[in-house]
């Protein structure tokens, strides 16, 4: 049996390894044939934020702002990995700069910080490929090196992906257990979680097509989960970098504090810690019908449950953290200093700066140094020895060169109202100058609003906990493309809840096969999703490029979008879990595709008849998107436990 | 008595004769011209220039006879240097009208309005001063000048523009409709309006009737400047029309060459007004009738296959009846250009005082053409126009294409430093806000081949736009091996969208781009006439003798932008805030649900060790309902326990009300 088992798990760890590569290369295929698909200037992969050419833009401006630092530059910018992928916007100048100093410094204190292996390997990647990615000559970069960098960078996630949700499950089946349903675990076949969310993650096509798209969101969601995987391997200074370099480069991603404070204060999952005071004042008060025996055995394998809070970790974490933005900071102080120092970057956008423009006097040379391919060699001293070269500075002199740049301020205020996926920009671009102000801070604070609540209630799920802030976040947040309010995002989080899906529920590896509880209701929101998947591009079409359709009816994919948000469809199949008993034919139903799965199944359908769960209605208010269903199901999955721990037969 | 006031009298006299002969020197000055030219394209070309000057503030003090007050209190006020205001309908055709010659490179302008000023102010108060002035000269012009206010709309252009110019300012409305109600404005300036003199000869109808229209106002004071020569306030006020002569029946003559004889014109079948007399108040009043080197040198060929080889070829310049055409009045004097290099072919203008015509006798002066001349205007080196690629609503490209002419001869002051002809221009070019340019996607087409910017480009300055405050400018200045045949450089952009109160009124029709300049600094276009002190009298022809680099405006570009809804502003806001309502209030459903659980929980715990009346009040609804009582209650009797006691509640009150009834019934 053993043996087996062994057998199969080596299978399954092959068989992961193969399907990632196979994703990988499936990637670098359509990568090749990525101009014809031209994917970068879909609204849906790329944003304002996200743009690679936007990037590239700004990065040429830079380029050409200071020719008299190029010689650093060229030599220390070498391995400054976000440089060249975090776009900063139209006016987010500041913040290429910013990632430049950052990275260029950041880089060889890798080591110094403890980071994993991934992180080292992803350094040396981006510090070989760069002199490439700064060869684009004509004001082209080089496209087969840049997109390489994001399948890297996807499947480094993945990799992170699954070695948190591995981790996730063990601390998961160790709450199991303490709490003595351990059957749950021994009948069902275990399918690693993080397996399935990092395949979900690499297969996933919206995934696919971001990372084809070139748009820098692959980076952003790779921070992410290394902030995350930091906290849950409970290494502090990780998690706190990729906390901090998140934050900086998409700002939303600084309510993560919360689940990762909570992480490591509490242990990536336990259940509540109510529930084990219920059992044990359940097993006081009722004399346990179950033989003694047993439930001696099982306290003496409960070790001390991980109730405390740790608190020396959170301080620890607190310090990491305000060290990394310290440093951050300064770094961008430094960078930025010339063009007006670093509240720059905080500015409110409104704000008026007709003096300072962005001037740039590109001679020969520097053009030499910036657009044409050339060896990076020769150039650093060809332009510091170029006669010409006094001019320029001279140039510079002459008009105070001052890059207007508010790097949050474009994020929050949401001045680029070119369509997205989202509704803020349609809004913004209908709404009264008057009630501006008023619905930015609306809108804001609804993802604040959230925070407090949701961490009360999920405090002893801290991984799930972050999920939902990152899918209210991509929800609400100004800028949305595909890959954060889509689906693609939940699969990379889908780890968090996959261990509650009872070791996976084989339906959430197609992410439009909706497993619910209630057949028609399924199939509509399939539909739903599919029908709205494709009304959005021809809407999109129909109104941009051939001038006939209306803006409304864009609008109203989006809407709906917003609306079906296809993460119900993981987080209803969490949803179904809860109500097994009286859906036993519609789950039938949908687990049939899956006999292969019957047992788990089976066993699925044991347990909760055995707990006698009465099906909670969980009212399905599809409409209202994501994250309502995830969490209530998370919760009637708490309710279950509680359940299964105090009432067993 | 009488003695001493004649004494008195004639003290004051001489005393105010002798200050009168003192200030001669520092007298206001008025001056108008009219300008003839007729073009290749059978069209005519009138030039007015009106010429008011002021004597410096610190000698003449603040009080003016001539020139107009409000504008030497907008110099005043707003400290400006120099400043260039020009309406213009139409659009200039630099291959049929010139490209190089001063009217051509001073006069032609972009469509709509635009305006540059230079201030005499500390850096940081050039923009407010230009705010300030924006709005006065869109009080003066009543015109839309006003909207220049606004940062997105100008820019601060560094050496692309003009040369040296430090705290420049430039903005454009290229969709600004000119008409007479700006006309009115600008001809109150003059002292004599459109009443007497020149410019009674403004006809609207026969004005707006041309092709291309152009009025152009040009300050230039020297009042703040920390040099020692002050010459004052100059003002500069100019109407350049194209115009169509009516083509009379004599003109559809054709002659035995296909050519078609060019109609013949005069000032009354042009304005349809003739010119009854001088601007008293003009110092000087002059129509000058202008005949091009190209047609000089067709004349000249004509003249000799007339006359015989090289007879006459001394006199022709002098006569204003040749073969070509018939001038019907004899002009008070020929004025002809030194051209430095070639001395057969110059320009020759005829010059007519109007000061001898009066009311009883006015000037008409007519145009005869006896046989039909086809020649050419001069070309500035290249010709550029500018146009938008790709399609759709989301992005495009912009794209200058620039053709190299033929070069006339001797026009070509080509730089030929290091044994290569090269060729100098810079491209001056601003881009509003929402059209998102994105510089590093230049490319340069050489003949059409696609070539390293860095070949060819100079210098370069960019000043990306910014959303809602300033606009992309861009300067380049790029050099040109003489041999190119044509240059076309393209910029991508995306389209931004606007806020719904940012569109004008019709939308649909989409946005101007204002034009580029292109400008030659190595070539200047001026006329050499032989020194004379009357030369210098007159404006006009001083005007012309300046060195003016040459200019050329390219075409205004028409961007169609998406628009969003206009009619349901309130649908989009209400529906996406009840999306978020909707998704606030489930989720915060979710979340707080527990808490009635969990309380009902309790409840059930409390009601099993006390509640033994609700226990036994259960327990008899469940008999009523025929069902057997089950003492371990899950949650979902729990949940019906609470429907059936509400519905015990209904019967229990019900049953009281009966009774009542009943009882007190």
């Amino acid at each position: 049996m053993e043996e087996e088992k062994e057998t199969t798990t080596t299978k399954k760890k092959q068989c992961f390894w193969t399907w990632a590569m196979a994703s990988v290369i499936f990637r670098l295929v359509l990568i090749h044939f990525s101009r014809n698909l031209n994917l970068a200037s879909r609204p849906e992969v790329s944003t304002p934020l996200t743009s690679l050419r936007r990037c590239i833009f700004s990065l040429f401006l830079y380029d050409s702002q200071t020719p008299a630092h190029r010689f650093l530059y060229l030599n220390l910018d070498l391995n400054a990995p976000f440089s060249l992928l975090h776009c900063s916007g139209r006016g987010l100048l500041a913040e290429a700069i910013l990632n430049f100093s950052l990275c260029r410094i950041h880089v060889p204190r890798f080591p110094f910080v403890a980071l994993n292996s991934w992180a080292i390997d992803s350094s040396k990647v981006v510090v070989e490929s760069l002199p490439t990615l700064l060869s684009r000559g004509e004001g082209q970069y080089n496209h087969l090196i840049c997109s390489l960098l994001f399948v890297i960078a996807d499947f480094m996630t993945a990799v992170l992906i699954r070695a948190t949700g591995q981790n996730l499950q063990m601390a998961y089946n160790q709450s199991l257990k303490s709490l003595g349903i351990v059957r749950l675990l021994e009948r069902s076949e275990m399918l690693s979680s993080g397996d399935i969310a990092a395949l979900v993650y690499l297969w996933n096509p919206l995934t696919i097509v971001t990372c084809v798209g070139s748009s820098t969101s692959p980076i952003e969601n790779l921070v992410v989960v290394l902030s995350l995987y930091g906290a849950c391997r409970r290494l502090v200074p990780l998690a706190a970098f990729g906390w901090v370099i998140a934050t900086h480069l998409s700002l939303y991603p600084a309510i993560l504090i919360v689940p990762l404070i909570l992480i490591l204060g509490y242990g990536p999952d336990s259940p509540r810690r109510k529930l084990f005071q219920q059992r044990v004042s359940s097993k006081v008060g009722e004399n346990p019908s179950t033989d003694i025996h047993y439930q001696q055995k099982e306290l003496a394998s409960q070790p001390i449950l991980p109730i405390r809070f740790s608190w020396w970790l959170v301080v620890h974490f607190i310090l990491w953290a305000s060290l990394w933005s310290c440093y951050v900071l300064l770094l961008c102080g430094i960078s930025v200093r010339q063009y007006g120092g670093l509240g720059e970057m905080f500015k409110r956008y409104p704000c008026c700066i007709n003096c300072s423009k962005v001037l740039n006097d590109i001679e020969k040379a520097d053009w030499d140094n910036n657009l044409a391919t050339r060896d990076s060699h020769e150039h650093p001293l060809k332009g510091s020895s170029d006669p010409t070269h006094s001019f320029q500075t001279m140039g510079n002199l002459t008009a105070p060169a001052t890059a207007n740049s508010d790097t949050y301020g474009f994020i929050l205020t949401v001045p680029d109202l070119s369509p997205n996926i989202g509704v803020l920009w349609y809004f913004f671009a209908e709404v009264f100058d008057y009630f501006r102000n008023f619905f930015l801070i609306v809108f804001h604070v609804n993802i604040l609003f959230m925070i407090l609540p949701l961490a009360i209630r999920l405090n002893h799920r801290p991984c799930f906990l972050a999920f939902v802030y990152i899918a209210i976040s991509s929800l609400l947040k100004s800028y949305p493309s595909v890959f954060f309010t889509g689906p693609v995002k939940q699969p990379s989080f889908l780890w968090a809840a996959l261990p509650y899906t009872l070791e996976g529920q084989v339906a959430d590896l197609i992410p439009n096969l909706h497993p619910s509880e209630d057949m028609q209701f399924s199939f509509f929101l399939f539909c739903g999703y599919v029908g709205i998947s494709f009304l959005s591009p021809v809407m999109h079409n129909l109104w941009i490029w051939r001038g006939t359709g209306n803006a409304n009816f864009y609008f109203a994919t989006a809407m709906a979008y917003a609306c079906f948000q296809p993460k119900t469809k993981q987080l209803s199949s969490l949803a179904t879990y809860q109500h097994p008993e009286g859906h036993q034919s519609c789950m039938e139903f949908w687990a049939l595709p899956w006999s292969c799965h019957q047992g788990l199944y089976e066993n699925f359908l044991i347990v909760s008849t055995e707990a006698g769960v009465k099906p909670w209605t969980v009212k399905l208010d599809w409409k209202i998107i994501l994250v309502v269903e995830s969490v209530s199901a998370m919760l009637n999955h708490d309710r279950m436990l509680r359940k299964l721990s105090i009432m067993k037969p | 008595m009488a003695a001493v006031l004649r004494f008195l009298i004639a003290v004051l006299l001489f005393s105010s004769i002798a200050s009168a002969s003192l200030s001669q020197e520092e007298e206001e000055e008025f001056s108008e011209e009219l300008l003839l030219k007729p073009l290749a394209d059978r069209k005519v070309l009138a030039h007015f220039h009106f010429e008011s000057k002021a004597p410096p503030t610190r000698t003449y003090g603040h009080h003016h006879r001539l020139f107009p007050k409000a504008l030497y209190q907008l110099v005043q006020k707003f400290r400006i240097r120099e400043m260039e205001l020009s309406f213009t309908q139409g659009r200039w055709n630099y291959e049929r009208w010139g490209g190089f010659d001063p009217i051509s490179s001073s006069n032609a302008k972009p469509p709509g309005v635009e305006l540059w000023a230079v201030f005499d102010v500390p850096h940081d108060l050039v923009d407010a001063s230009w705010k300030n002035l924006t709005h006065t000269l869109s009080g003066l012009f009543c015109a839309s000048i006003n909207f220049l206010e606004s940062s997105t709309a100008y820019s601060a252009p560094d050496w692309g523009f003009q040369p040296f110019s430090g705290s420049l300012r430039y903005g454009s409305l290229p969709r600004e409709a000119v008409c007479t109600e700006n006309l009115t404005p600008w001809l109150k300036l003059l002292p004599c309006r459109d009443k007497a003199g020149l410019a009674a000869l403004m006809d609207r109808p026969s004005i707006y009737r041309g092709f291309y229209h152009s009025q152009r106002l040009r300050l230039s004071s020297t009042e703040f400047g920390s040099t020692e020569l002050e010459s004052g306030i100059a003002l500069d006020q100019t109407l350049t029309v194209v115009l169509q002569p009516t083509t009379s029946q004599r003109a559809s003559m054709t002659y035995s060459s296909d050519s078609v004889l060019q109609p013949s014109w005069s000032l009354s079948s042009i304005f349809g007004r003739k010119v009854s007399g001088r601007c008293v108040l003009a110092k000087s009043s002059n129509v000058y009738v202008q005949v091009e080197r190209g047609l000089v040198s067709e004349l000249k060929n004509l003249h000799a296959e007339d006359e015989g080889s090289g007879a006459g070829n001394v006199t022709f310049e002098k006569t204003w009846n040749n073969p070509g055409f018939e001038l019907s009045i004899a002009p008070n004097r020929v004025i002809k250009e030194v051209n430095i290099l070639h001395d057969e072919t110059s320009i020759v203008l005829y010059e007519y005082l109007i000061d001898n015509y009066s009311n009883s006798e006015p000037f008409d002066l007519g145009f005869t053409w006896k046989f039909p001349v086809v020649w050419s205007s001069p070309q500035a080196p290249l010709h550029a126009s500018r146009f938008l690629m790709g399609s759709g609503n989301e992005r495009g490209a912009i794209a200058i294409s620039l053709k190299a002419t033929e070069p006339s001869d001797g026009l070509w002051v080509a730089d030929t430093i290091e044994n290569s002809c090269m060729l100098r221009f810079n491209v001056f070019q601003v881009v509003p806000w929402y059209v998102r340019v994105y510089f590093h996607t230049l490319q340069v087409f050489v003949d059409g081949k696609p070539q390293s910017v860095t070949d060819f480009i100079e210098r370069m300055r960019i000043s990306p736009s910014e959303d809602k405050v300033s606009p992309g400018v861009m300067e380049m200045a790029l050099k040109l091996p003489c041999c190119v045949k044509s240059v076309t450089l393209t910029l991508e952009f995306d389209k931004g969208f606007l806020h719904i109160d940012e569109y004008p009124p019709d939308a649909n029709q989409g946005f101007d781009i204002p034009s580029a300049v292109i400008s030659f600094p190595d070539f200047h276009a001026s006329m050499h006439f032989l020194k004379d002190d009357s030369l210098n009298k007159s404006p006009l022809l001083s005007k012309f003798q300046e060195k003016s680099p040459v200019l050329c405006y390219t075409e205004v570009l028409l961007v169609p932008l998406t628009t969003p809804d206009f009619s349901m502003p309130y649908n989009v806001i209400t529906i996406t805030c009840t999306v978020f309502a909707l998704y606030f209030g489930s989720l915060l459903n979710v979340l707080r649900r527990r808490v009635g659980e969990e309380e009902r929980f309790l409840k059930r715990k409390d009601s099993k060790k006390t509640g033994r009346l609700g226990q036994l009040l259960s327990k008899l609804f469940a008999k009523l309902r025929g069902k057997s009582w089950e003492p371990t209650q899950t949650q979902s009797a729990s949940s019906s326990l609470i429907s059936s006691k509400l519905i015990f509640k209904v019967i229990l009150v019900a049953g009281i009300a009966a009774g009542w009834q009943y009882y007190s019934g």
